[in-house]
């Protein structure tokens, strides 16, 4: 609780310092390169093969948790959830690229950017939370204590 | 090894800068800019955690912050599939083309900051 406690106020703190810093009259101008349709269709398979890997990991954790040594560990809730929010993170994501629009006739909103963009910050979010089971697994490969000779 | 999550969040914001200022949505200056807040705020929080905590580690931290993350997500989820059902009415196209770009900055400074607790939480800093 405390850590939500204070990321809300630390969110809220730098989510006021830039929004100050972005302003209210600024003009989204898109790279006239760049297709957001062309490009978010290249990452729907990359994501999808991610969000398979995600779903391994927990079939692989929850078959091998009927092993004592692993099932007697107090992070495996953890472990577990984080391999599901990676694997939901990933769907949702590829889902989300899934869906961008071509870019039609020109109206003010871009929607085409809007949703790449939506979907690109869930991205960087996936892969952070897809990457954080990887830490408690090596802390208890380190803090495991070692066969002697 | 765990510091190798250091590096994907380090590297892995160049492709979400990179993504911001190709859609129009942040100039160079800020894709530069976002992520200080972010790293002056997770340091107030080990800091503060490390003055108020006792053993200067918040229990369950990385599990509360990652079942946390899910509403904001899931709400952000919901307002990008429904973005073209907005879209599509005149006035509230007006709207958005005026103001997303101050959600789309909100959302991923939120992102980054959750990031930045999370590293320091699952890392054992804080």
């Amino acid at each position: 609780m405390l850590a939500i406690v204070g990321y809300l106020i630390g969110a809220g703190v730098a989510i006021s310092v830039v929004l100050r810093l972005a302003g209210l009259r600024y003009t989204v101008t898109p790279d006239p390169s760049f297709d957001p349709a062309t490009v978010a269709s290249r990452l729907v398979p990359v994501l999808g093969g991610l969000a398979g890997f995600a779903v391994t990991g927990v079939v692989l954790i929850v078959t091998q948790s009927g092993n004592a040594s692993v099932a007697s560990h107090g992070g495996l809730t953890t472990v577990l959830a984080l391999f599901v929010i990676g694997y939901l993170g990933y769907f949702s994501t590829s889902l989300l690229f899934a869906n961008v629009s071509d870019r039609g006739e020109r109206t003010p909103f871009d929607l085409g950017a809007a949703q790449y963009v939506g979907a690109a910050i869930g991205l960087y979010f996936s892969t952070l939370s897809a990457g954080l089971p990887c830490a408690p697994c090596s802390a208890r490969s380190a803090s495991r204590p070692r066969p002697t000779s | 090894m765990s510091w190798l999550l250091l590096g994907s969040v380090v590297a892995g914001y160049g492709l979400l800068a990179s993504f911001l200022y190709r859609t129009g949505y942040a100039t160079a200056r800020m894709t530069a800019l976002l992520p200080v807040p972010a790293i002056a705020v997770t340091a107030a929080y080990v800091v503060l955690v490390w003055a108020l905590v006792p053993d200067h580690h918040v229990p369950d931290a990385v599990l509360s912050l990652v079942l946390f993350a899910f509403v904001p997500g899931a709400a952000w989820y919901l307002a990008i599939t429904t973005l073209p059902i907005i879209a599509s009415r005149g006035r509230a196209a007006q709207v958005l083309a005026e103001r997303w770009h101050l959600v789309v900055i909100a959302y991923s400074e939120a992102v980054l900051v959750l990031s930045g607790f999370q590293l320091v939480s699952v890392l054992g800093i804080a």
